[in-house]
């Protein structure tokens, strides 16, 4: 033993050196009887008892782990698989974008943008007032406003809506605290006043809250999709993670018969002259009566589209459409048409006009104090007489003359459909009294839309055939296809003939003898009608509508322009009022569409015998 | 086996003699015997490479997965971050267009054309080219001025391609005959 023990501590220094401490610990307690004996086993645990100890440690160890894996992938497998997913997977909806509004040249007049909603979440602010002043030339807001919304009680609060997205982008490049954007959309009218009261505008939330955009907002708006992918901890997609996409289906564009240049003209020249002659309100429709297409429908006043008025909500925002009104004298036509349509007047008729006239108890007088007149049939349109125009009436009939108002569409609604659209007021003739059918026949009496007046023109205009006005000229689906709309299908209303020499008769008008030569544009024929007609307020009469309506080149129509300007206190005359706003909407756009001049000359009319 | 079952009778002998064989003794007491322990394979030198040889394949498999992955995970950093580029870039395109279209608005242009001391051009003298008559007839423009060219708006110019030679001749003397009888009566006070 003595001999083996040297090999040993050699063999092994690392068990000569554990063995040294135990053989140090015995030879202190052992005496100098056991020297050379191998120190026994230390009095501490039993090496099998030490390796149960730690098989027992291990294994409830492993029991923990395996009663976690236990819990982990079998008891609440799916609420955590589940927790991991939420973690992972992010989804976000893809808005469909909302479709335009384009004109007849595809100028967009209403679009939809990428924007930014800015906001705070007033707990995570650190320092309100330097972050205020920061935001503030940005926003251009208040600095003490926004200080406020920063401090407020909330965990949300949007500081800006709607913002352009490089504005965002240097919004976080600031990198304050508790200031975030969002991914939005914005409607953008490049003109805001342009076509305003077609259009309308949209609410916050970009849903249409008026005229086109809220009428149309079903097919404009689309439907949004989806994209739900795998995503790491910086928000950035995991490649070959889950990526599902539901594509958006983008909303339908719409485009009208607006003509972006004329409507534009047509709203600068009635703004002007309704703040000229001190009137209320004023209406422009430029239609092309072969198709019944609108190349402006302009009022006035007009608001920004970009930013409403808070009280636009209160009134119909198209007058053109909505207004209802006594036409007066340019439905004089009406009557003219029917009683030649029946054979029972021709434009060269004699008709005897005396100063005023008594029919069923009242008295009517002309516009103008005359003595007793000798006027051909044009020359009654011509000079716009009522008197003989009653004269007229009286051949006709009531029963004839409401059913020709009908059929040139008074008491319906035009077709336009332009929301807020009226059908106007025509009593039906059994209710008529025995001064209605007078009063009628020269416009008084019923009301009409602006929109209905130059349908009846369109109508004359077109040869007798009434083709409905529209708006809409195509619908662009979200691949970009085209459809057009067809216009509506044409009706006859009189014959070709009577057209004709209805507007020989309208040609008169506009010539020196006549009540509207403000309305002339050199080298074109215009064939026109005046309008002034008493305004009925609230059951009782006050003040004037003027109204010119009108076409060219008058022996082959391709403009009508119809002007209406309510209760001016400047003249009250639609050949001195409406006239001149119908010769510059007119003549600017016969030159924008470079219509030339047919180059014949007028026929010489005989208004008188 | 052979040699303890003789031996039964003295078992002790046997027992004693059985645990005994050494690795030494064992073959060559029983040199005939058919089993016979399987010679160490000569290859267990050439073991060394293979294992080495596996290893790298593993480890260079391993770090070439890594490293796909890596490049991966790159790519999609790289592609996250021209996304966003690209996004930022749509979104200039995008505000860019708009302020074009807001700039190509009828009312802008005619405030910058306003500007540049541009007026409205009255009515257009218009020339037929068959037999150079005269079919429509200009006013003149109410403001004398060498104004530049006539003042067509942005409508007007295209749509004047048809006429644009009349439309030329027009523009040269529109000044130049401002007759009453061409003069229509454009007042707008109300008698």
């Amino acid at each position: 033993m003595p001999a083996s023990a040297p090999p040993r501590a050699a063999r092994s220094p690392g068990r000569a050196a554990s063995g040294r401490p135990s053989a140090a610990r015995a030879g202190r307690p052992g005496g100098p009887g056991s020297p050379r004996r191998r120190p026994p086993a230390p009095p501490g645990p039993d090496p099998r008892f030490r390796l149960s100890v730690v098989l027992i440690v291990i294994l409830f160890v492993l029991t923990l782990v395996a009663g976690k894996l236990l819990e982990l992938q079998g008891l609440n497998r799916s609420s955590y698989s589940q927790m991991a997913e939420h973690q992972r997977l992010h989804t976000v909806t893809i808005t469909a974008p909302r479709g335009a509004i384009i004109d007849r040249n595809g100028v967009p007049l209403a679009e939809t943008v990428d924007a930014r909603d800015v906001y705070a979440d007033p707990r995570e602010v650190k320092d309100a007032a330097t972050a205020a002043a920061k935001l503030a030339p940005l926003l251009g807001t208040d600095a003490s406003t926004l200080t406020s919304k920063l401090t407020g009680n909330t965990t949300f609060a949007y500081l800006a809506r709607a913002v352009a997205p490089t504005l965002a982008t240097q919004i976080i490049g600031l990198d304050l605290p508790g200031i975030g954007v969002l991914p939005t959309t914005k409607r953008v009218y490049p003109d805001g006043r342009l076509a305003s009261n077609l259009i309308g505008f949209v609410h916050l939330d970009g849903s249409g809250a008026e005229g086109l955009e809220s009428k149309l907002q079903g097919q404009l708006a689309g439907h949004d999709g989806e994209q739900t992918f795998e995503a790491g901890a910086s928000g950035s997609p995991i490649p070959d993670g889950r990526d599902v996409i539901k594509q958006a289906r983008p909303g339908v564009t719409y485009q009208l018969t607006i003509d972006r240049d004329i409507q534009w003209k047509a709203q600068q020249a009635i703004a002007a002259q309704v703040k000229a002659v001190h009137a209320d309100s004023g209406t422009v429709i430029v239609m092309d009566p072969r198709n019944g297409r609108l190349l402006a429908v302009a009022v006035a006043p007009q608001f920004d589209a970009n930013s409403p008025p808070t009280d636009v909500f209160n009134r119909p925002i198209d007058p053109a459409v909505s207004d209802t009104y006594e036409p007066g004298s340019v439905n004089k036509v009406i009557t003219m048409s029917a009683a030649l349509q029946e054979g029972l007047v021709t434009p060269t008729t004699p008709f005897t006009i005396p100063p005023q006239l008594r029919y069923a108890g009242a008295t009517f007088h002309d516009a103008e104090v005359h003595g007793t007149e000798r006027l051909t049939l044009t020359g009654v349109l011509a000079k716009s007489s009522n008197i003989g125009t009653i004269q007229v009436a009286r051949r006709l009939g009531a029963q004839k003359l409401y059913s020709y108002l009908r059929s040139y569409g008074f008491g319906s609604v035009t077709g336009t459909g332009l929301p807020g659209e009226q059908q106007g007021l025509l009593p039906p003739v059994a209710t008529w009294s025995q001064t209605s059918m007078p009063t009628i026949a020269f416009g008084q009496g019923i009301g009409v839309t602006a929109m209905q007046v130059a349908s009846v023109y369109a109508t004359i205009a077109n040869g007798g055939v009434r083709v409905a006005p529209s708006i809409v000229s195509a619908t662009v689906d979200g691949n970009g296809k085209r459809h057009p709309v067809a216009p509506a299908a044409p009706r006859r209303v009189v014959s070709t003939d009577v057209a004709h020499e209805l507007s020989d008769m309208l040609e008169s008008v506009t010539t020196d003898e006549g009540t509207a030569p403000a309305a002339r544009i050199p080298g074109y024929r215009i064939a026109g009608k005046t309008g002034t007609a008493q305004r009925s307020v609230n059951g009782h009469y006050s003040g004037y509508t003027a109204s010119f309506v009108g076409f060219a080149p008058a022996d082959k129509p391709q403009l009508l322009v119809e002007v209406v300007i309510q209760n001016p206190r400047l003249g009250h005359f639609g050949g001195a009022v409406s006239a001149p706003v119908f010769h510059d909407v007119m003549s600017f756009a016969l030159q924008s569409l470079g219509i030339p001049p047919t180059g014949t000359t007028p026929p010489k009319a005989r208004l008188t015998w | 086996m052979s040699a303890v079952a003789p031996a039964r009778p003295g078992a002790r002998t046997a027992a004693r003699v059985a645990p005994q064989p050494s690795p030494q003794s064992q073959p060559q007491s029983r040199p005939s015997t058919a089993l016979r322990l399987v010679a160490v394979p000569r290859a267990a030198a050439a073991r060394l490479p293979f294992a080495l040889l596996v290893a790298a394949i593993l480890g260079s498999g391993l770090v070439a997965l890594l490293m796909l992955h890596t490049f991966a995970a790159q790519d999609g950093f790289t592609l996250h971050k021209l996304q966003k580029q690209s996004a930022g870039l749509a979104d200039l395109e995008q505000q860019l267009t708009v302020a074009n279209q807001q700039a190509q608005a009828p009312s802008s242009l005619a405030a910058r054309a306003r500007a540049l001391g541009m007026v409205p051009t009255g009515d257009l003298r218009i020339v037929r080219k068959r037999d150079g008559r005269v079919v429509a007839v200009a006013t003149a423009v109410a403001v004398v001025r060498p104004a530049p060219k006539p003042t067509a708006t942005a409508s007007a110019a295209p749509n004047a391609k048809a006429s644009s030679a009349p439309a030329a001749k027009a523009a040269t003397k529109p000044a130049t005959k401002p007759t009453a009888a061409t003069k229509p009566a454009k007042s707008r006070a109300p008698h």
